[in-house]
């Protein structure tokens, strides 16, 4: 990369430096931010310091524009999320909510800015097929029929096939566990289901506790996602750090739950990465705790030359000669954690020649 | 300084290096291509528009070229960059031009929700407005064309912005897209009009733009109030007639119109109800040019 | 048991009017909806207070225009079942 960080980095580091930004890095800072899909949360940051008056006319409507662009979207989700529960009523199945959604509905800092496609859902692995039947029933439709894909998200992965409303067009993913049943960590669906917190009255609805979102965010983060948001979802994880950091014992039930639960290679990535991009004030004995977690000697190094250039920015602006190949290199590796060789290998092998796909479809 | 002051080579050289940047409406667009269609295109239809050169903040990024990539030496095909992303697929090179005006289009209706932003002409004369929204194939494009030499100033022919806080029509001042018959027609209704040269596509047929009048490009810093919402529609032989057209249904029509208005939510909803609280609605048929500009020339502000 | 219809919990609707046309705003949904006037004051009772059929009708015959044919109650059950699709109303029974 070019020497210096990013601006966007500078920013959602030091928002208070922000009214005094020239115009022409404004220019940049919103192309970064729009790229990044960090847009509203700058508005945000900005805003929460009184200071968005001060930000020049033009940068200034692209911040609110985008601003309003999520709080619509997260008008729908909450429309949605009571759209979902009424349609599983009958079920008296409790539904847990995963990624944005949770952060949203649970109302957490965190869920300000954040715009998201679908919405993510944990129910228990012998539910699966009366919670399918019921949403296909009430409007939900399968998004593909290849049989192929069908059998990759069933049997391996940790979900159903996304299903989509036929008339709202929402996308609906069910899962029943948070990396799939071939990967090489296994944490436990049912603690995770049992350490969920309520969020509404008549306790349907779920949201995972604070450690275990936290897990669940580094783990989709650097074991499960191929990094397209990278920096987004790394704000996120810092968001959430940083919100329950104040609650006693959170840093010690932190590393004790990634041990219980199979995580602490991505809870150690999540500290190194979010403190080192975005100073997240995590507690010394913490960041050793959490060394259990480390790959063998030499990785950690390579692991960063990988990282931070796959959780920069995606813009032109960001990159160097290597960007594309770490991003690639990741995208490799995520699969790699997903599925062991005997898998993998037929299946991308199946991607490529067998049913080419249009972009966007996983 | 307006971009008719300078040079083909200029225009070009600013276009190959950091950008054109051009004043378009409340938009800085900032506009970079190696393509001659476009850069002659910009130079005869953006003469009158005023350059940004020393604009350190450009409200769009605007690409037109042929792929970086090998794919650039197997057809003359070029991409519409949005801040150096294509989001589309490739059109031939001819259509350089076009696809900058529909490209630009599309990047004002998906990101300046500052606005409320109707698929729809928007015109003005003596401080009130007509909005005419209209499907394609409704003779909206041709009757603005018609109109706008004819006594009224366009605002677009394309992308009605509504601001949120006063109401107003805010202008963009661009060229006017004329399809097929269309184009034969304003070649003789208004021959004084400046026309690009006609590109052919196999699904729109063959598309000129027209370069918007001076006058409209000099007062596009000012918006205008809608006092008509008016739907328009080419019909052969019709004589030309306006007939009162519910608010509640053109209330609903806007917004089925519009880009953003499920964006705005309330807010949205507000804006149209209030502004038709002081406009009057028509549908308007004709098959006659001169016969719609008397029928618009008689029109009365609301009361 | 008596069934009775209410307003979506959480409904937030705008209205505005031009003589006997009226346009809802639904803040849920997000939709913009065009009502005839005994659509609309179905609608609007029932933001009051959660209705049955019967009450319905009632309430629309009392301001009804008398010359205007008066909504059947097979109409107003059509109509709450259309106003539930739309993510307007729901079924309770007590």
């Amino acid at each position: 990369m070019s020497g210096s960080p990013p601006i966007l980095l500078h920013a959602l580091n030091h928002p208070e430096n922000m009214a005094s930004l020239s115009l022409s890095s404004w220019d940049l800072l919103i192309r970064q931010a729009r790229s990044a899909g960090l847009l509203t949360n700058l508005h945000d940051a900005i805003d929460r310091l009184g200071e968005l008056d001060s930000v020049p006319e033009r940068p200034r409507n692209h911040l609110k524009s985008a601003r309003t662009l999520t709080d619509k979207h997260q008008r729908d989700v909450h429309w949605e999320v009571s759209c979902i529960l009424e349609a599983l009523k009958a079920l008296k199945q409790p539904i847990t909510l995963l990624k944005g959604t949770a952060y949203l509905i649970a109302d957490l800092p965190v869920s300000k800015g954040r715009l998201f496609s679908d919405i993510d859902i944990l129910v228990p692995k012998e539910a699966i097929e009366e919670v399918e039947q019921t949403l296909r029933l009430k409007g939900w439709m399968l998004t593909t029929h290849d049989a192929y894909d069908q059998r990759y998200y069933r049997t391996w992965m940790h979900e159903l096939p996304p299903l989509r409303h036929a008339t709202r067009n929402t996308v609906l993913d069910v899962h029943h566990n948070i990396l799939p049943e071939t990967a090489r960590l296994h944490p436990s669906p049912k603690k995770l289901l049992q350490a969920a917190i309520s969020v509404n009255e008549d306790n349907s609805l779920y949201v995972l506790n604070p450690a275990d979102m936290v897990l669940h965010s580094a783990t989709h983060l650097f074991h499960d996602g191929e990094l397209e948001h990278g920096l987004r979802d790394l704000v996120d994880l810092d968001g959430l750090l940083r919100h329950f950091g104040g609650q006693e014992d959170f840093w010690l039930g932190l590393v004790e739950r990634a041990g219980e639960m199979d995580l602490t290679r991505p809870l150690y990535y999540a500290l190194r990465y979010s403190k080192k991009f975005l100073g997240t004030p995590i507690p010394e004995e913490t960041m050793i705790a959490s060394q259990t977690g480390s790959p063998p000697a030499f990785m950690p190094y390579w692991m960063d030359m990988l990282f931070l250039r796959a959780l920069a920015p995606d813009h032109r602006s960001c990159r160097d000669w290597f960007s594309g190949t770490a991003r690639l290199l990741l995208f490799i590796r995520a699969h790699f954690l997903r599925m062991p060789l005997h898998l993998l290998i037929p299946h991308l092998f199946h991607k490529a020649f067998i049913s080419p796909r249009s972009n966007g479809e996983t | 300084m307006k971009l008719g002051n300078l040079s083909y080579d200029a225009t070009a050289s600013k276009l190959t290096t950091d950008g054109l940047r051009l004043r378009t409406g409340p938009f800085i667009t900032s506009i970079r291509t190696h393509t001659p269609e476009l850069t002659a295109g910009l130079q005869l239809l953006y003469a009158d528009h005023i350059l940004k050169e020393d604009a350190e903040f450009s409200d769009f990024h605007i690409g037109v070229d042929r792929p970086r990539n090998l794919r650039r030496w197997l057809h003359p095909q070029i991409f519409f960059y949005f801040d150096e992303v294509a989001p589309f697929n490739p059109f031939p090179s001819e259509q350089a031009l076009p696809l900058f005006e529909w490209g630009l289009n599309w990047a004002i209706s998906q990101h300046a929700h500052q606005y409320l932003i109707i698929h729809a002409a928007v015109i003005e004369k003596d401080g009130h407005a007509v909005i005419m929204p209209a499907p394609p194939g409704s003779g909206k494009s041709t009757l603005c064309a018609g109109l706008v030499h004819n006594g009224w100033r366009l605002l677009s022919d394309e992308l009605t912005l509504l601001d949120l806080h006063s109401g107003q029509a805010v202008p963009l001042a661009r060229p006017v897209g004329l399809k097929n018959d269309s184009i034969e027609v304003i070649r003789h209704f208004a021959p004084q009009a400046t026309l690009s040269p006609m590109t052919v596509d196999t699904h729109k047929g063959a598309v000129a733009l027209m370069k918007p009048p001076a006058e409209s490009v000099e007062k596009s810093d000012q918006p205008a109030h809608p006092a008509w919402v008016i739907f328009p529609k080419y019909i052969a032989g019709a004589a030309a007639t306006l007939t009162p057209h519910s608010k509640a249904e053109a209330c609903i029509a806007l917004g089925d119109n519009a880009f953003n208005y499920s964006i705005h939510g309330v807010n949205g909803f507000n804006l149209l109800t209030n502004m038709l609280d002081h406009c009057d609605c028509y549908d308007f048929s004709y098959s006659n040019l001169s016969d719609a500009v008397s029928i618009f020339s008689q029109l009365e502000p609301p009361a | 048991m008596e069934i009775y219809w209410r307003l979506t919990p959480g409904s937030k609707l705008t209205w505005h009017s031009w003589g006997s046309e009226h346009l809802v705003f639904n803040d849920n949904s997000g939709a913009t909806h065009l009502l005839p006037l005994e659509a609309a004051k179905a609608l609007q009772a029932l933001t009051a207070a959660p209705q049955t059929i019967s009450q319905l009708r009632d309430t629309i015959l009392e301001t009804a225009d008398k010359s205007m044919p008066h909504p059947s109650a097979e109409w107003l059950e059509e109509l709450l079942k259309q106003f539930q699709q739309l993510g307007l109303s729901q079924l309770i029974s007590e």
